[in-house]
């Protein structure tokens, strides 16, 4: 799935081309790791556990790449930045934790910037990359914890827009 | 993008984000300030604004859905409420009031909400809360059809429940805008002056404004976990004059 995101103030001439695919019953999780911890993939990795939406994958992304356009990234690269935008803690190691790769890994969201990206790399059934799939692969609970949602706060509206609220305030510096 | 309203804060703009339609609420740069000083002035009101619209959600009270804040442009984007939306300004002075009476109950209890959790509105009026019907998605509209259709076959009494129902989805809802002079605080003195400043925003804008808050203060007492205290300050502050408070 293919996206051309641009910022609220942005013309459609300035937007960036984003590449989301989702992978299932992934088989070289080892070798995916240690090329990505080499800096030899420009992609980046999710845990499907943690996304509920599209939408708040795409809010965490325009937010990583506002951060590079004004000199103002926490971590190293734009991949990591998406990683640490979703994270609600203030630490990058938080956030690779939760939201990055997991051990022995099966599933993964991949996204790139790039032009023209090579998913071959990535062993695995590609499935589609839409809200549906995203349900049915997080984990409800887990999101619920990172992200210190109440009951309360889910019935007001849903955990989809509790999410995103949640997200906007993250790692605010004053 | 259009620039809707100006105010002496922050310029409106109305655009799209992601493909869905928002606000942008922009702060902008007070030149007499030194540069620095108002950088940090701004930041502070921005990220201040931003937390309490989570604050208010997190104790139950509906805010429009802040997709993100832009630090660089001082800037909040926020959910566009639409057309389905009426500021309960208009919604007062176009319906009786034995209508508007559950909508000014619920205010009530909403402001109690965000008292017991310490949260402070700062600009309490009735061009603040938005008054929103509530559509029923196409989904559940079929759904509704096709049980409808089982139940003309059926008695008449279930006919009746259902439309009670149907009554039911279709309330209306409030949602409180516009957190930029918020804060939080403990504070019964400074509760007692953000209900203040509704009453007189009542007695500015509307007839028979002393019912209409009545309504809407009997509905907090009835909400509010520190009624006793907060009341008698109110009274306090009334006898004393506009928004004025006896801490700082």
């Amino acid at each position: 799935m293919t996206h051309e995101i641009c910022d609220w103030n942005e013309t459609k001439n300035e937007s960036s081309k984003i590449t989301i695919k989702f992978f299932s019953k992934i088989n070289n999780a080892e070798n995916i790791f240690s090329l990505v911890k080499k800096g030899e993939i420009e992609k980046c990795f999710i845990n499907p556990e943690t996304i509920i939406s599209e939408e708040h994958l795409l809010m965490a992304t325009i937010r990583a790449r506002r951060n590079q356009k004004n000199n103002s990234m926490k971590t190293r690269t734009i991949e990591s930045e998406i990683l640490w935008c979703l994270s609600p803690y203030k630490g990058v190691g938080m956030a690779f934790k939760h939201f990055g790769l997991q051990e022995n890994f099966t599933e993964a969201i991949v996204l790139s910037f790039e032009e023209q990206p090579d998913f071959s790399v990535i062993q695995g059934e590609e499935l589609a990359f839409n809200d549906s799939i995203l349900q049915k692969h997080s984990n409800v609970d887990k999101i619920k914890d990172i992200y210190q949602i109440s009951e309360d706060e889910i019935q007001l509206t849903s955990l989809k827009e509790s999410v995103i609220m949640k997200m906007s305030v993250n790692n605010l510096r004053l | 993008m259009e620039l809707i309203s100006q105010g002496a804060e922050a310029k409106i703009y109305r655009t799209t984000f992601l493909g869905k339609p928002v606000i942008v609420k922009q702060r902008f740069k007070k030149k007499y300030r030194h540069p620095q000083l108002d950088s940090r002035l701004i930041t502070r009101r921005l990220v201040q604004e931003a937390r309490s619209l989570v604050k208010a959600r997190k104790c139950g009270v509906l805010t429009p859905i802040l997709y993100q804040v832009d630090v660089f442009n001082h800037s909040l984007i926020m959910e566009d409420l639409g057309k389905s939306t009426v500021m309960l300004k208009h919604y007062l002075n176009n319906n009786q009031q034995k209508q508007a009476a559950p909508l000014l109950k619920e205010f009530g209890e909403l402001i109690s909400k965000m008292h017991n959790s310490d949260l402070i509105h700062g600009d309490l009026t009735t061009s603040n809360v938005m008054v929103k019907k509530v559509i029923r998605k196409k989904e559940e509209e079929k759904k509704e059809i096709e049980k409808e259709k089982e139940k003309e076959k059926e008695k008449e009494n279930e006919n009746e429940i259902e439309t009670e129902k149907e009554r039911e989805m279709e309330k209306e809802k409030l949602i409180m805008i516009d957190f930029g002079l918020s804060f939080s605080s403990t504070n019964s003195e400074e509760k007692a002056v953000d209900l203040y400043v509704l009453e007189r925003a009542f007695l500015s804008t509307h007839p028979n404004s002393k019912q209409l808050f009545d309504i809407v203060l009997k509905s907090y007492s009835e909400n509010s976990n520190n009624k006793q205290k907060i009341m008698t300050r109110l009274e306090k502050v009334r006898r004393r004059g506009r928004k004025r408070s006896m801490v700082g």
